[in-house]
């Protein structure tokens, strides 16, 4: 909304963003990045969502409506916009221990320890792309601060991440600039986490687990670059808890998750980044989506696909729930969950004949729930759609499919638009018949793929990283 | 790598941030620029931009003190290094979150952090408890009714006064009697000069360069009483404007000056008649007099409340007519037709009244209780009238905290 705002003052417009009252320090901060710093804000006492009608009409009366009135009337004070040190400056010399305390308390840390990013360990990342150290990646909301070679560099040293894996840092961040992917959504309240999946041969040239325990730390690239990925969004993007990132709960930074390309060669199944339009990425490529939960779907039970699909196609439905506003309704279509199959059950389903399309096709057959239930998550027990409709409304006024259509609320509805919006990756233990289900924040976390670029004298530089 | 000296200070940097990300040094070094100030002041906005900064040994205190006269941080005496443990340690004596942001301090808006006032009462040498009152009179002077704006960069030598009422000042020591207005209190010297650190530090109150008050005052050090309830014949002040009886409360006033009046209240009358309530007059302000216990009593004995002698003031302490408009401030800034109506309104009677309203002026029992009678009065710097109560807020466990501070006094 703020974003709106900001366009309208650029054209000359006054302007009052009404502002529940606790969301008053990530407006301020917001407002800054997108260089109108003093947006003029008309406060909301408390939350809307659990207020009478009586109270908030009362609350917007005696507050909300004053606020309007002095922020469409009154001047906008100007201000100053602060400077950043110098990306080169030196801003501190010390022990590890005082380093590491200075950065937790000025908030460059996400609190463990980390390796301080020396001009000698920055060297070493830009030594792994040929890239310009203040080239432009891109301008990262809702800080606006430019996304750079550099900052890709001294993020990564402070994670853990070892040199050579720059060239997919630099290939991650380049996807979180992407505007496709929606960067200045990161603070939103559900408190979704990216996951980097990772495709191509660096999986087992640097060493990354893509078997058993895929998606818990334990393995220095998986963990370091998911970590990476906070640190820049703090550092660079500007999330931080209490001021921009406003998750209500949130979740620790996911591990990175590199798929078991053995297994999908051998079934003839493309790789997710194929999935995404990247089929001749020989350096391989990384995607990123983001994901409001988890949950293990365990002892999936079968010899044949039609006998597997059920239980995993019910996991689909079990844990969709408020997400289906990104299904039809806020952001229609842009709804991506991701069923990550342990080798065994992908191989299992593959046996039987299917292609990862005909899994797909099967799944959006069969992951389904009844019509009123989607149109609570929407208008009932949520107020996320504006205007109380019903799915079929919807359909009537072409803003929904067709398949959402019909007059009984008991119909089945899928969850997704598409079949192929149900997103398939095989990795975890190749030898347990548990699947993992990743439910999707829709347009704001959008899947976005960037091949990965390797820089001249890959082989010889990495053979001298890793001595 | 330089070896990390157990002499290093970790300081909270107790600067004006804004809300939009700006440092109010940046704009403070440029005016003191203008001005010719910076000797005062070589290193205005020379600090890391950060939440907090290290101070390395050795003598690394001195250093910090240096540092902050020369960035203009201080009011001229030496601070205490606002070290990280010590804020953490004055945090803990409110239940607000150290990030909450009480307001902007006029008039270049620093952010009213916890954590920033916090930082500032350290300097000033409070003790931790003390930071319930700090912040409850801070928050008093946020109050857009206070036009700190105003009195930050008037010509006039206004100040806050702060008043404070109830059991804290019981708790705390805050002096009310013998010597109220001098030194020798911890908590009157400290918690008013936590407000005047915070006014120059988060608001950018700096001295010639922002602030243009011709002469100032001593009371721009600190100014902070308590009433002194156990001698007063009357209601304390902050129940009679509308505090719970029992509790404790801030009130914040503005003085121009105190001015000593020896005598009763004929005296004080005769003072208030004159142009020292000049500027009170032409923009409506709310004056105070501090009355000793002695000439309280006294009064209370003839039945006069305390709404009478303020009364009686109001009739009293008027300023002749003819006077008036061979006054400067008439013949020079305001002419005939700046004054308020009521101004024009007492003239025709053949005297000005000292205030819009009787209620304009504030009675505070104060002062020692000897025979000789000792009286302040302190006309105000007017526009708007102001004379804000806030309650003070103390954490859930208080007393164990409280007697914590008191322990470590004496340790």
């Amino acid at each position: 909304m703020l974003r709106v705002s900001a366009i309208a003052e650029a054209a000359g417009v006054p302007t009052a963003s009404l502002c529940c009252e606790g969301f008053l320090g990530q407006a301020k901060t917001t407002s800054v990045g997108l260089g109108y710093p003093n947006l003029p804000l008309a406060v909301v006492p408390g939350h809307v969502d659990v207020q009478t009608a009586a109270d908030l009409e009362k609350n917007v009366l005696e507050i909300t409506v004053e606020h309007v009135i002095r922020n469409l009337t009154a001047e906008t004070a100007a201000v100053a916009i602060s400077r950043d040190p110098d990306p080169h400056e030196i801003v501190f010399e010390g022990s590890f221990e005082d380093v590491n305390r200075l950065f937790i308390e000025n908030g460059w840390s996400d609190g463990l320890p980390i390796v301080p990013p020396t001009k000698e360990k920055i060297a070493e990342f830009l030594s792994f792309t040929d890239r310009e150290p203040d080239e432009l990646i891109g301008t990262l909301l809702p800080d606006n601060r430019k996304a750079t070679v550099w900052n890709v560099a001294v993020n990564g040293v402070m994670a853990g991440c070892r040199p050579e894996y720059m060239p997919i840092l630099l290939a991650a961040v380049e996807a979180m600039a992407d505007p496709a992917y929606g960067v200045e959504h990161s603070g939103n309240t559900p408190g979704a986490d990216t996951l980097i999946i990772l495709n191509g041969p660096l999986i087992k040239e640097l060493g990354f687990n893509y078997e058993q325990g895929s998606l818990r730390d334990g393995f220095q690239p998986n963990t370091s670059i998911g970590r990476f990925w906070r640190l820049y969004q703090r550092n660079v993007a500007g999330f931080l808890l209490h001021q921009n990132d406003k998750g209500t709960f949130g979740n620790t930074w996911r591990v990175v998750l590199a798929e078991n390309e053995d297994s999908l060669a051998k079934m003839g199944w493309p790789t997710i980044a194929a999935d995404q339009g990247l089929r001749d990425a020989a350096d391989g490529a990384v995607t990123i989506s983001r994901f409001t939960g988890t949950n293990a779907v365990v002892s999936v039970f079968g010899d044949e696909a039609s006998k597997l699909v059920p239980y995993l196609a019910q996991s689909i439905v079990t844990h969709t729930t408020w997400e289906v506003i990104f299904t039809v309704g806020l952001a229609t279509g842009t709804y991506r969950p991701l069923l990550v199959l342990s080798p065994l059950i992908a191989e299992a389903i593959a046996r039987s004949g299917w292609s990862k399309a005909d899994l797909q096709k099967a799944l959006f057959e069969e992951a389904r729930m009844p019509a009123h239930q989607f149109e609570k998550y929407l208008w009932g027990w949520t107020n996320l759609v504006p205007g109380r409709r019903s799915l079929n409304d919807w359909v009537r006024l072409r803003k929904a499919p067709k398949v959402f259509g019909g007059s009984d609320p008991n119909r089945l509805v899928p969850v997704v638009t598409e079949p192929e919006h149900i997103m398939i990756a095989v990795a975890g233990d190749p030898m347990r018949s548990n699947c993992h289900l990743l439910v999707h924040n829709g347009m704001l976390g959008f899947p976005t793929t960037k091949p990965i670029r390797l820089p001249q004298g890959w082989r010889q530089k990495l053979r001298r990283a890793q001595g | 790598m330089v070896a990390s000296g157990s002499d290093s200070l970790w300081l909270v940097v107790p600067a004006g941030e804004t809300a939009a990300g700006g440092w109010i040094d940046d704009t403070l070094r440029e005016r003191a620029a203008e001005k010719n100030l910076l000797a005062r002041t070589p290193l205005a906005a020379q600090f890391p931009r950060q939440r907090v900064e290290v101070v390395h040994g050795p003598d690394s205190d001195a250093r910090a003190n240096a540092l902050y006269h020369a960035r203009g941080w201080t009011d001229g005496f030496p601070i205490v290094p606002p070290t990280v443990a010590r804020v953490r340690d004055m945090l803990r004596f409110s239940d607000r979150q150290a990030a909450e942001c009480l307001g902007e301090v006029e008039p270049l808006k620093g952010l009213a952090t916890v954590e920033r006032i916090a930082a500032n009462a350290v300097m000033a040498g409070c003790r931790a408890d003390y930071f319930p009152v700090v912040l409850a009179a801070v928050e008093a002077m946020l109050d857009p009714a206070f036009n700190l704006r105003g009195l930050q960069t008037t010509d006039e030598n206004a100040t806050p006064l702060v008043v404070v009422n109830g059991p804290i000042t019981h708790a705390l020591d805050i002096n009310g009697g013998f010597g109220a207005l001098g030194p020798g209190w911890r908590a009157n010297a400290t918690i008013g000069r936590a407000m005047r650190l915070v006014l120059n530090n988060v608001g950018g109150g700096w001295p010639a360069a922002v602030s243009f008050a011709g002469l100032g005052q001593p009371g721009r050090y600190t100014l902070c009483i308590a009433e002194n309830e156990t001698q007063s014949p009357w209601s304390p002040l902050h129940e009679d404007l509308g505090a719970t009886p029992g509790t404790s409360s801030v009130t914040v006033l503005r003085a121009e000056s105190v001015i000593n009046v020896t005598g009763g209240l004929a005296e004080i009358a005769s003072v208030m008649g004159s142009a020292a309530s000049a500027f009170q007059i032409l923009w409506g302000g709310i004056a105070t007099v501090l009355l000793s216990p002695a000439t309280a009593s006294d009064l209370a004995k003839k039945n006069m409340t305390k709404a009478g002698v303020a009364d009686w003031l109001w009739q009293n302490g008027r300023w002749p007519a003819d006077q008036w408009r061979k006054s400067w401030l008439y013949q020079t800034v305001a002419g005939p037709e700046r004054w308020a109506d009521w101004v024009h309104a007492s003239a025709a009677e053949g005297a000005v009244a000292p205030t819009a309203r009787p209620e304009d002026i504030t009675i505070v029992v104060a002062g020692g209780d000897i025979p000789i009678a000792q009286q302040a009065y302190c006309p105000s710097w007017g526009f708007p009238p102001a004379r804000i109560t806030k309650g003070i807020a103390l954490p859930r466990d208080w007393d164990r905290l409280h007697a914590e501070a008191l322990q470590g006094e004496t340790e």
